[in-house]
């Protein structure tokens, strides 16, 4: 079933053309990713279903329902949340307090209830706290929850982000090069987390460019390079796809060995 | 009301001349020089001194005027900006120092100058009469100094290694800074030519305004009126900031008795911005 | 012992030793006007601190959500006008003009902050510094209600709070400043408390990450410009409600009682408490009206002063002057 449907989308800057007449879906339950090379409009793409963009022309529609239209927390609540290519944390918060405030979603109490600290958000706030410790727990993040964000070395900071990511109760989550400059050893975390957060029924959408992980984790992948689709389908299909290996390493004009 | 065009102009340009100079700071320093209206009102004391009690030449007190708020404006970054700038833990402290400049020159002009208003004479006491629209001397030549000193700066920031310096500072810091340009001398430099404008444009405009140590307040307030009407760190957008708020002001004036122009002109500010949030020609970034 | 000391680690860095200053906050209260019950000199000094303190809260809560508002003065002098002008003209008793000058500080606050929080960092700042001067002309140029450059005056205290028979508060003797004391010091500690509670509560969770950053707010669903205005017009509030207190208490109020400057002063105090501690504000307010006013004889030089003190504190305590104690903690934790 498809959750994510993106249509004849296309964004300009001016002159520019960054997004081109993208038309790919996103199906429930699946991890999805989107590779080509550096330039190919893969986070103008995100930011275009999150509305940190306008699109020039295209659409865009989540569970059935048009969310074009729509501002960027209005999208949040919908479902989908997503993750920054540069690390985007609450620096100067805990690890705890990160997770804590991106809760604001799950709230069932409004903000007067919450000003007077009625049942009902003294009940949300219990609820928030131990949801938090959950996640902190399943992202083994617990040790260091009295952290500030700030000290933390980038590895754990991305996995906050996703931490983040996952207290705002995401239907699909967009994560944005969550491999980035990560070691193997934080690599191989990574994709346990995603694969567990995928064990969990949620969709997930992916830009990365690390080939090992994107092999392993995707169901299903779509290459762009300038803006266009350029080919989609399993992984393995994708391999060994001539034009994406001619997005990536440029036509062979001698034959050096591929 | 062409009369009122054309004193619009003359004053638009020395007005360009106090944008520039608080554009420059601002593009390369990113501190917003609170203290710019003081700096503007001392440059109209040394003007007073100068050239109204002492009879100096007046484009001499001029170069004077230069000079002693380059030095005001280089001592502020070396001794205050730079040290502060490393230091806090939030960035508003750095508009907190810039403001604590601003009380501490006016206070200080206070206790030395006193309170009471000063004129001062004329340069050339004859009134041209072009098709029956009244041009003091005095203004012209306020207009052509003015105009004079713009085109120098900008072909200082176009045309000289050390303005092409300071154009990559106020792009990005640490790229200018990984290329091997020395940051602090240039940052010290874009601070000293900034204060030196204010100065210079003080000193013009005390022939035709009063001058007095409480000034500085007020024209600060214009300074960034014309900032945020033209947007914030970029040359033209100082440059048509200052032409706009001169003509604002004249027709104002002009117009409407008593102090409701600036009533209005903050009105229509706010109302600029929020059609154009970054002001006519800012760019984002800032 | 621990275990307490635990709990107020846990539960907000805002007010470290929590139990201690409310104690000696209430002894403060108590005590202090019984001693200088004849003092009104002290009285007054405390009086000034405590509506100062008010204000400072309002721009304080706008510093947290990263803003600086360099224009609580113009919303200090509409609150003061418009009790002015209710008091000296439509004769409304102070307990009405005091809720209502902040009902319409707020409301003034909300409408122009709709559109000027949207802009980006300098151009708000210039704005909110032209609002003071703005309202200063407004006030100037609107004679048929404010009278002008005459201003307002003999503005009469406070007369007694009555429902039915009964006197809630009685009516101000002339020349007593316990009333005005106390009436000062309950609005100082109902705001406070308010303002506590507003940011332990989720909205101040919410507020906090704007300052951080509102593109990560923003994915996580919060509507940021919702919370933007709320901070704003509720610093706005604060101011009218000051203001209101001002004109009563001074008993005039013209176009320029409150300037630029006093904009500045309140953002002063502030960081002179430390803008990451609630109490900061008020710390600041009273430190500095304190030894101004007992430091009479040095008023001419009052700006300078204020104007040294605010460099040096920004180059050698940046974080004002509870990060003292923050300092003293993060040893003792490690």
């Amino acid at each position: 079933m498809v959750i994510l449907e993106v249509k004849d989308l296309k964004k300009s800057f001016g002159g520019l053309i960054a997004v081109n007449n993208l038309n790919f879906n996103v199906n429930q339950n699946e991890i999805f990713t989107l590779i080509g090379p550096n330039g190919a409009g893969k986070s103008t793409v995100f930011n275009l279903i999150t509305a940190c963009l306008k699109p020039t022309e295209g659409s865009i529609k989540f569970q059935g329902k048009d969310i074009t239209k729509l501002k960027t927390d209005e999208i949040a609540h919908k479902g989908i949340i997503r993750t920054f290519q540069n690390t985007n944390v609450y620096r100067g918060m805990t690890v705890l307090r990160n997770v804590i405030v991106a809760h604001h979603l799950h709230c069932q109490a409004n903000d007067w209830e919450h000003f007077f600290n009625t049942r009902r958000a003294r009940k949300d706030n219990q609820e928030i706290v131990k949801n938090s410790s959950d996640i902190l727990k399943f992202l083994d993040l617990q040790t260091i929850q009295n952290e500030i964000a700030r000290n933390l070395p980038h590895g754990l900071l991305r996995v906050l982000e996703v931490a983040i990511g996952l207290a705002a109760d995401p239907k699909l989550l967009l994560l944005d090069e969550p491999f980035t400059g990560m070691n193997p050893n934080e690599t191989d975390r990574m994709m346990a987390i995603i694969r567990s957060i995928h064990d969990q029924g949620i969709t997930i959408a992916l830009i990365e460019h690390d080939m090992r992980a994107v092999m392993a984790l995707s169901d299903r992948i779509v290459v762009i390079n300038f803006g266009k689709k350029i080919a989609e389908g399993k992984p393995k299909d994708i391999q060994y796809n001539d034009m994406v290996i001619e997005a990536y390493l440029g036509k062979p004009d001698e034959e050096e060995g591929d | 009301m062409t009369q009122m065009i054309v004193n619009g102009l003359m004053l638009g340009m020395s007005y360009a001349l106090i944008a520039l100079g608080l554009t420059l700071i601002f593009g390369i320093m990113n501190i917003v020089n609170f203290a710019h209206g003081q700096m503007c009102m001392i440059g109209s004391f040394i003007m007073y001194y100068l050239y109204g009690i002492f009879h100096w030449n007046f484009f001499l007190t001029l170069i004077m005027c230069i000079l002693i708020l380059a030095l005001v404006g280089a001592v502020f970054e070396r001794f205050l900006f730079r040290r502060y700038l490393r230091l806090s833990s939030r960035e508003e402290s750095s508009m907190l120092l810039a403001i604590g400049t601003a009380l501490l020159l006016e206070n200080t002009a206070l206790i030395s100058f006193g309170e009471k208003h000063h004129g001062v004479q004329p340069l050339i006491d004859h009134v041209f009469n072009i098709a029956g629209i009244y041009i003091p001397a005095n203004r012209i030549i306020i207009f052509v100094v003015s105009i004079v000193l713009i085109i120098a700066l900008l072909l200082f920031i176009q045309r000289t290694r050390y303005g092409l310096a300071m154009r990559a500072l106020a792009q990005d810091k640490e790229v200018t800074f990984l290329m091997g340009v020395d940051i602090d001398k240039i940052s010290m430099m874009g601070f000293a030519i900034g204060a030196s404008l204010a100065g210079v444009a003080g000193g013009l405009l005390a022939l035709i305004f009063p001058i007095f140590s409480g000034s500085g307040g007020s024209l600060s307030i214009k300074a960034f009126i014309m900032i945020m009407i033209g947007g914030a760190g970029v040359v033209p957008g100082a440059i048509i900031g200052g032409f706009i708020l001169g003509m604002l002001e004249s027709i104002g004036y002009g117009l409407i008795p008593g102090s409701a122009t600036y009533l209005i002109i903050f009105c229509s500010v706010i109302l600029l911005l929020i059609i154009r949030p970054l002001g006519i020609m800012g760019k984002p970034g800032y | 012992m621990k275990n307490i000391k635990i709990f107020i680690n846990k539960k907000t860095a805002l007010i470290p030793k929590k139990i201690v200053i409310f104690v000696i906050g209430l002894l403060y209260i108590i005590g202090y006007p019984l001693i200088f019950r004849h003092n009104n000199y002290i009285l007054n000094i405390a009086i000034s601190a405590s509506i100062l303190s008010v204000i400072s809260l309002g721009v304080w809560l706008v510093f947290v959500i990263g803003r600086i508002n360099i224009g609580q003065g113009a919303f200090v002098l509409i609150g003061a006008y418009t009790t002015a002008i209710l008091l000296v003209k439509l004769n409304l008793s102070f307990w009405l003009c005091l809720p209502i000058s902040g009902f319409i500080a707020g409301l003034l606050g909300f409408l122009i902050g709709i559109p000027i929080l949207r802009l980006k960092g300098i151009y708000f700042d210039m704005l909110t510094l032209c609002l003071t001067e703005a309202a200063m002309l407004a006030m100037l140029n609107l004679d048929f209600l404010t009278q002008g450059a005459r201003g307002i005056m003999n503005i009469p205290i406070p007369g007694a709070l009555k429902i039915g028979s009964l006197t809630i508060i009685p009516a101000f003797k002339p020349g007593n400043y316990l009333y005005f004391y106390y009436l000062t010091v309950i609005i100082l500690i109902i705001t406070i408390l308010a303002v506590w509670r507003l940011y332990s509560s989720r909205i101040g969770w919410n507020l906090q990450t704007l300052r951080q950053s509102d593109t990560l707010a923003l994915s996580s669903g919060i509507n940021i410009a919702k919370y933007r205005l709320i901070s704003y017009t509720i610093c706005c509030f604060l101011g009218g409600i000051g203001g209101s207190l001002f004109a009563v208490y001074v008993q005039s109020i013209f176009p320029t009682s409150f300037k630029v400057t006093d904009s500045v002063y309140y953002m002063l105090y502030c960081f002179l408490g430390g803008l990451n501690y609630l109490m900061g504000p008020i710390l600041g307010a009273f430190l500095l009206t304190f030894s101004f006013e007992g430091l009479r004889f040095i008023q001419r030089y009052q700006e300078g002063i204020y104007a040294g003190l605010m460099i040096i504190f920004m180059i050698w305590l940046p974080n004002g002057l509870m990060s003292l104690k923050l300092k003293k903690r993060t040893t003792f934790k490690n």
